[in-house]
């Protein structure tokens, strides 16, 4: 798998785009939710998506192969996410999420009606709790318990040492531990069926 | 240990990251605090709910629609062949216009600005480059001084040698309308310029970033939640530091600082 990356990045850098194109066929899914969840919206998450590659592609002749390509990928994905929402300060509407939350249930076809209808109001309430958080923090929760990233590969996307980590993605729990609060309840009385522990995002590792 | 203490753990505790010692002594805690088991389960049930956020398939046609932009970018042009390819983003382009512009104001805004005070070549003479800082005579009171450069220019051809009109063209500008007792201290006309192109490194050194959070890995640091304050302090205009972005767009963002305080 990693020869195999290697070999794709290698043959991207030397100019093939067919091989940059097999990168972004692995890769995007990743880059994208991790955008969905920092931005709330699949449009804006679509942008940043080819955003993220025509950087990278621009700047693969930068890339030494110290890290993964996916970290690195990561990183610059964070980059763009973070950089569009400072530039925008977005202030995502009740409206717009609740219509990516149809968008979500569309592809929920699992259970009846009433289950499909809880997961829905719950995907909405989750993602406005991450809404709600400060960006810096968002970013911090959607790799560890979005993307599934252990604490090493979180570290590396972001550059800091563990010792720091452990302190901000406590912080950045906290964070997200307060904004979900006043739907907590909710969401329990509501009996949406919420799985425990973080999943891992195959697509990327 | 304290509850203070505990919580400030319970992130690495769910993670199963803490030394041996340490978790034995916040599994101790808990077995004895009601209110940190509560505070453990709020967040473990906080956390769970994070799971109904499925992955989502992106759009179809992705990666068509990027080939093509690349392809369009790479495509030979001779604009783009004279140019440099960020020129034609519409931020860095006013970006660059707009310090052109700026530059130009500078190097030839009049000298009947308020805080600018202007030496009449008449007067000084010898005033050039290299001596610009010693004259005791540099500095006037505004009211002594020509209206216009024009007149200062005219005052200068009666009077100045034709060597020195050959140096000096143009009357000297100071920063301050004031005598100062030591003028020789006084005269900085190079300060206005350098602002406009204050090195990002210098913001590093002066960004008050009190998350201690984020900071490129070129040294300007990144305030996500106050960018007005560190363009303040870099000196750059909000164009400039966007255009700076764009020319990097890998290495600016994180830089996390090593903090314990565990």
């Amino acid at each position: 798998m990693e020869q195999d990356e290697k070999r794709l990045v290698e043959k991207a850098q030397a100019g093939d785009l067919d091989a940059f194109g097999e990168l972004y066929e692995r890769f995007s899914p990743g880059v994208f939710n991790l955008a969905l969840r920092m931005v709330g919206s699949r449009e804006d998450a679509e942008d940043i998506r080819q955003e993220v590659f025509l950087r990278a592609h621009r700047a693969l002749k930068d890339f030494k192969g110290e890290a993964r390509f996916s970290t690195w990928l990561y990183r610059i994905a964070a980059n763009v996410a973070l950089d569009e929402i400072r530039r925008r300060k977005p202030t995502v509407s009740a409206d717009a999420l609740r219509e990516e939350s149809r968008w979500e249930a569309a592809a929920d076809d699992q259970g009846d009606p009433q289950e499909q209808l809880d997961r829905s109001l719950a995907r909405e309430a989750v993602q406005a709790a991450l809404m709600a958080m400060p960006p810096h923090y968002r970013i911090l929760v959607v790799l560890k318990h979005i993307e599934g990233l252990s604490y090493e590969e979180i570290a590396a996307v972001l550059g800091c040492t563990l010792t720091s980590l452990n302190v901000r993605l406590h912080r950045a729990r906290e964070s997200f531990r307060k904004a979900i609060g006043p739907h907590l309840q909710g969401l329990e009385e509501s009996g949406s069926d919420l799985p425990t522990g973080p999943k891992k995002n195959l697509a990327l590792y | 240990m304290t509850c203070r203490r505990v919580r400030k753990r319970i992130s690495l505790y769910i993670d199963g990251r803490l030394p041996e010692d340490v978790r034995a002594g916040v599994q101790r805690h808990l077995e004895s605090c009601a209110d940190c088991r509560a505070y453990l389960t709020g967040m473990e049930r906080a956390l769970g709910t994070l799971t109904v956020l499925q992955p989502q398939t992106p759009p179809e046609g992705g990666w068509e629609r990027l080939r093509q932009r690349i392809e369009e970018q790479e495509a030979p042009s001779r604009t783009r062949q004279t140019v440099p390819a960020w020129w034609w983003r519409p931020v860095p382009a006013a970006a660059a216009a707009g310090v052109l512009i700026a530059a130009i104001v500078l190097l030839w805004r009049g000298p009947s600005d308020e805080n600018v005070a202007v030496v009449p070549p008449a007067k000084a003479p010898a005033v050039t480059v290299e001596n610009i800082t010693s004259p005791p005579d540099a500095v006037r009171e505004p009211e002594t001084l020509p209206a216009a450069p024009a007149a200062s220019a005219a005052a200068a051809a009666r009077t100045a040698p034709p060597a020195s009109m050959a140096a000096q063209p143009r009357p000297q500008r100071v920063a301050s309308v004031r005598p100062r007792p030591r003028p020789s201290v006084a005269p900085t006309p190079a300060a206005p310029p350098a602002l406009a192109t204050s090195p990002a490194p210098e913001a590093a050194r002066l960004e008050p970033d009190p998350e201690g959070y984020l900071a490129s890995a070129s040294g300007l640091d990144e305030a996500l939640d106050e960018p007005a304050a560190e363009l303040a302090l870099t000196g750059l205009t909000p164009l400039v530091a966007a255009a700076e972005q764009y020319m990097d767009p890998v290495a600016w963002v994180y830089d996390i600082s090593a903090e314990d305080w565990l």
